[in-house]
């Protein structure tokens, strides 16, 4: 063998251990891509702690918390950003999704700024913005945050009318749209004291121009009430093709309004008021409650349907699975029962949909969650995987 | 020798004619008359000697047993005083009940029963009575956290009376080492509420703010 020979036998044997590590390479780098697909956060009741669960599918295999325990609550998830509001010192933190947990990117001092987890939401703005606001001392108040610097941008007041006389605030809810911010509410009398008195028999909305935020007009609707939520993250709207479509919960948890039904109301893109055409009934008044409104894409939702026969103290709601799941076709006004086990009544992001499929919690008896799968296109329901512990929230990571 | 003598001699304290005997019991005059006394007493037989040292031991083998019984008994009530005490704080002895209210010069004060730590919200009122072989049973007023302090999960029975007078009684499992907040609510009558520290959340949001206010959550 001439030298010329082995210099190009050994170059050839280099370029083939080259293609082989590019090749694994690539392998490791799909893997961790996989490994990504969704984000679980998921209450380990043996722990007593808030884990993050990095999953490649839902459909199969067996999750595992991964890095840190979740330290706060996660009031929003945008491009796998986790955006977490810790009570105790009062700050925002921002945490990134990876395979091997939570990593924690950013802080925010919030102690200047009164946020109430009852009476709040978020609103995102851009890839880097968000505002959040929060009714505190009957003073609607908001602020804009920078992600990407984890600076305050802005804050002050929300001129939204003052509530009459001897009532204050309830049901609060806001959307931003087609730069214009939609402040949905309701009035009720006592500190949201739901059970004694029921609230005011309308959806108050509020409509702010954007970036200025200053009040442009306001309507009120009278065929339902209680637009909002209890907590700032939970989903009770659907932004869809420019249209708002807004769940109305009488009462709130007790739907204790005297004559009002759970139903949709839908603002149309440019409107001005809810549409008058427009009223999607989820159940006949003391008979059906329905909360929560999830996004499945394709023009459906759904939501939680609570039979109010089954509940005869309070404590059903907090301790009974008293709830099933239902899809709703949002333009159809069309409403299916879908055939999971019961469900526990909460207000937690524990349902997320991608093009082909929606993914429902279903919290078991045996302190683990079974997923199921509910395909969108062909109505089938199956089991997806089964993990220990109660999901508090399913969010898609990758798009 | 007479030992006192003996040591009167070796101090310089004796007089000329206890000088006198000590020179002579130290020159040897004395030994005759020692063994005088011996000789004129029974000599005693070795199994005579042996049957008195055995007494002798067994006199001082009493004595032992008897200093090992001793100190073992002391050790025994000083381990049951040391249990009774610990065992004072963890469980409350079978009969007994606690009153304990709500304090405004000390919000914070928190009193243990039975293995539960027990906070008050404002204006509460707690009574806690264990009978033999029952469950623990708690009655209160206003807002409460309780936590299971024990490194088991511990049943009790909270008894609630309505505002109407009627009263009813909710078994509850409190898991070892986590806190639970419990308040009265009123829905279709006055029902006692339930949840986890962490669960504050799922509380009507009018009682979740009270607990907030009370307990700084």
């Amino acid at each position: 063998m001439n030298p010329l020979q082995s210099v190009s036998l050994k170059s050839f044997f280099d370029l083939k251990i080259l293609i082989i590590l590019i090749f694994l390479n690539s392998c490791a780098a799909e893997h961790t891509k996989k490994d990504l697909s969704y984000g679980l956060i998921v209450y380990d009741q043996h722990k007593d702690a808030t884990v993050f669960m990095p999953v490649s599918s839902l459909w199969d295999g067996k999750p595992v918390a991964r890095g840190i325990d979740v330290p706060g609550m996660t009031i929003a998830v945008y491009d796998q950003h986790y955006l977490l509001m810790d009570r105790r010192d009062k700050s925002l933190l921002k945490y990134r999704a990876t395979p091997d947990g939570l990593v924690l990117e950013g802080t925010l001092a919030m102690k200047s700024f009164a946020w109430e987890p009852y009476s709040s939401w978020v609103n995102r703005i851009n890839e880097h913005t968000v505002l959040i606001g929060s009714v505190v001392n009957e003073q609607f108040q908001y602020i804009e945050i920078d992600l990407k610097e984890m600076k305050v941008q802005r804050s002050g007041s929300l001129a939204v009318p003052a509530a009459p006389k001897g009532l204050n605030y309830a049901g609060i809810f806001a959307e931003l749209l087609d730069n214009r911010l939609f402040v949905f509410c309701t009035y009720q009398k006592g500190l949201m004291r739901e059970h004694v008195n029921p609230p005011d028999g309308a959806v108050h909305t509020s409509i702010f121009s954007y970036p200025e935020l200053e009040l442009q007009n306001g309507f009120e609707d009278k065929r339902t009430t209680w637009p909002g939520s209890y907590n700032g993250w939970s989903s009770n709207s659907v932004l869809l093709n420019d249209t708002i479509y807004v769940l109305g919960q009488p009462g709130g948890r007790t739907g204790n309004h005297p004559v009002a039904p759970s139903a949709v109301l839908r603002l149309n893109k440019g409107a001005n008021a809810f549409d008058p055409g427009y009223l999607f009934k989820l159940g006949v008044h003391g008979a059906q409650e329905a909360y929560t409104l999830f996004n499945l894409g394709h023009g459906l939702a759904l939501t939680k349907i609570v039979e109010s026969t089954r509940i005869s103290r309070f404590d059903d709601y907090l301790t009974k699975r008293i709830a099933r799941y239902e899809l709703l076709d949002l333009r159809r006004q069309k409403r299916t029962a879908l055939a999971t086990p019961a469900i526990f009544l909460d207000f937690n992001m524990d349902v997320s949909a991608d093009e082909d499929f929606a993914y429902l919690s279903v919290y078991q008896q045996n302190d683990k969650t079974q997923l199921w799968i509910y395909d969108l296109r062909s109505g089938v329901l199956r089991r997806g995987i089964q993990l220990d512990g109660k999901v508090i929230r399913i969010d898609k990571l990758n798009d | 020798m007479n030992p006192e003598l003996l040591k009167k001699c070796l101090s310089g304290n004796a007089s000329e004619e206890e000088l006198e005997i000590y020179s002579k019991w130290m020159e040897g005059d004395d030994d005759e008359a020692d063994a005088e006394e011996i000789i004129t007493g029974d000599i005693p037989v070795s199994s005579e000697v042996w049957a008195r040292i055995k007494a002798q031991n067994l006199k001082h083998d009493h004595s032992q047993l008897y200093k090992n019984r001793a100190f073992k008994l002391s050790v025994a009530a000083s381990l049951l005083a040391v249990f009774y005490f610990f065992g004072f704080q963890h469980s409350a002895p079978v009969g007994q009940q606690l009153v304990f209210h709500y304090d405004q010069s000390k919000p914070l004060l928190e009193k243990e029963f039975d293995g539960l730590r027990i906070r008050l919200g404002q204006n509460g009122k707690v009574k806690m009575a264990q009978q033999r072989n029952e469950l623990l049973d708690i009655s209160f007023s206003g807002n409460m956290i309780l936590s299971n302090t024990t490194s088991d999960d511990k049943e009790i029975l909270v008894v609630s009376k309505s505002t109407g007078g009627q009263v009813t009684s909710k078994r509850l499992n409190l898991r070892k080492g986590r806190s639970y907040l419990l308040g009265h609510y009123l829905f279709k009558t006055d029902e006692l509420v339930v949840t986890e520290n962490r669960d504050l959340m799922n509380m009507p949001p009018a009682l979740a703010m009270n607990m907030k206010r009370d307990f700084n959550l």
